[in-house]
């Protein structure tokens, strides 16, 4: 038994719903994505940067921390001479093992000290959906962020590099057992390139993993959300992903020392002294907000696509 | 601007007897958040900020705890010009009670009892001298939800989401609307008459067994 509806829908209803999907994901859904990301980030810079200098005195504190809660009880409990000891080890270590006892060296030594960067990273992410959801945050909610969804941020930062560094630690191992056993230049080649593709290629197809955990998901759902994601809508989301990557490059790439050889045909070094700490301020206060804002506001448009909870206002606000 | 369509249907009724979710729910911001405002209407976590006057942060991460229970879902996202992405969330059901003899609601009565009462309610029945057996209680038992099953079913039949305006009439109206159409549609049904006949014959039953007794 059906039951008249006494406010009926338009016709037009259903066929504005499918237009307004499909120009979310056309290449100016993308465009707006970064131009709304920019436009967000600057006007909400001051909160930004104020979380972003809060959040790094907090991540240095905490690493202090860190390196006290471990090395305190080890002076106590074990003397000054056994930490000499493990010093001289772990240097002996870097020099002399090779293969698997040098990875797990590097990977027990790196993702202590990266843990606390990684929250800080995620609570930009906790901002960013503040910002995207409600027009407006405050410095103060990237601690609330840091407090709150801390523990799932350090999962997801620490997924991130394993995921990433997974095929480079089997190449390694690959190489350096039974035998070190180097590849030559023409192998050296390929697996650079693979291995730069395999790095962009899996961190875009992560990218909405920090999204998801802000959102409330659990890491590993969290990581498979932006897989799935991905793959649903490549083009959105790799497509933002590489265009991330290529406008941080080119940001970053100047700044580089080692490459400084690239540039200075181009570049004279007086403009390059002055360009350093003016694309430092522009990572750290624009552009790594803003890439959080983007990611955020793609995730929330997508999950909102495959939840068929999505409609765009065209009206004025 | 709030959304015309809510594309999943409000229940009219919940019961939470989750004691997790029953604590969250104490909690004075989550507590406004539900039963002052999104069991009215789909909200956006600016428009609740505003409304209640705290920050956007706290009213999110409120917010995400109850989504995360399931007492409020998403009902739409809508990208505005400007790009802010808002979602609107909306409580689960109309009502709410807590446990079973607890209750917090938007309004004092409703039309449709929930399952998780049929046991109060025919213990509730003794005090007016229908004393069920506990032999005959389950079947007693099973009558009367298949009584409400039934009420509940043809309730739906009018509290659908497309019926907008009747989703939007002030509650003790609507419920006053549905209290009638239902008694009208259930007059109908020859299902319900059958069931509330079998209903009827039960509390008939121990209502003459009660007088015999006392006299």
């Amino acid at each position: 038994m059906s039951w008249p509806s006494n406010y009926p829908d338009s016709p037009d209803d259903d066929k504005t719903l499918t237009e307004t999907r499909s120009a979310a994901s056309s290449p100016s859904g993308l465009l707006k994505d970064f131009k709304v990301g920019f436009t967000l980030a600057i006007k909400n810079i001051l909160s930004f940067g104020l979380a972003m200098v809060g959040i790094l005195v907090v991540t240095i504190l905490l690493l202090l921390a860190i390196l006290l809660f471990i090395a305190i009880p080890l002076l106590f409990t074990l003397g000054i001479p056994f930490i000499i000891t493990l010093i001289e080890t772990i240097s002996t270590g870097f020099t002399g093992s090779t293969g698997l006892t040098l990875v797990l060296l590097i990977m027990f030594l790196v993702l202590p000290i990266l843990g606390p960067f990684f929250i800080a990273l995620g609570s930009l992410f906790g901002m960013a959906r503040e910002i995207v959801e409600s027009d407006g945050t405050l410095a103060e909610s990237a601690f609330s962020w840091y407090g709150k969804r801390g523990l799932s941020l350090l999962g997801g930062g620490v997924l991130h590099v394993m995921i990433t560094l997974a095929p480079l630690i089997v190449a390694f191992l690959a190489i350096s057992y039974p035998t070190w056993n180097p590849p030559t230049n023409t192998e050296l080649r390929i697996i650079i390139t693979l291995i730069v593709i395999w790095i962009i290629l899996v961190n875009g197809m992560l990218s909405l993993t920090f999204p998801g955990i802000i959102d409330g998901l659990s890491v590993f759902r969290a990581a498979g959300r932006s897989v799935k994601l991905t793959c649903k809508f490549p083009g959105r989301v790799l497509g933002a992903w590489f265009i991330i990557v290529l406008l941080t490059g080119v940001l970053i790439l100047p700044i580089i020392n080692e490459l400084t050889i690239l540039w200075m045909p181009f570049i004279p070094q007086r403009i390059l002294e002055m360009y350093r700490p003016i694309a430092i301020v522009a990572l750290l206060f624009i552009i790594i907000p803003a890439v959080s804002i983007i990611l955020t506001r793609i995730y929330m448009i997508l999950t909102a696509k495959v939840d068929a909870t999505y409609t765009q206002d065209n009206g004025g606000e | 601007m709030n959304p015309k369509l809510s594309k999943k249907a409000i229940k009219e009724f919940e019961v939470v007897t989750n004691i997790k979710v029953i604590k969250l729910l104490l909690d004075g911001t989550r507590k406004d958040i539900v039963f002052k405002y999104l069991v009215n209407k789909p909200m956006t976590v600016k428009q609740l900020s505003v409304a209640m006057n705290k920050k956007p942060g706290t009213v999110l991460h409120h917010v995400q705890k109850l989504k995360s229970v399931g007492i409020i879902v998403l009902v739409e996202t809508r990208e505005t010009p400007r790009g802010i992405v808002e979602r609107y969330y909306r409580a689960i059901a109309r009502e709410f009670r807590l446990g079973i003899s607890e209750r917090m609601s938007a309004y004092d009565e409703s039309t449709v009892p929930p399952k998780d009462r049929v046991n109060a309610t025919l213990l509730g029945l003794s005090t007016l001298g229908v004393v069920i057996t506990e032999s005959e209680f389950k079947h007693a038992r099973t009558i009367l939800q298949k009584l409400i099953d039934r009420e509940t079913e043809m309730s739906l039949v009018y509290n659908t989401p497309k019926n907008h305006a009747y989703q939007r009439l002030p509650q003790s109206t609507r419920r006053d609307v549905s209290q009638r159409m239902l008694q009208f549609l259930l007059s109908q049904d020859e299902v319900h008459q059958k069931i509330l006949s079998e209903w009827n014959g039960i509390i008939a039953y121990y209502l003459k067994k009660t007088s015999s007794e006392l006299a």
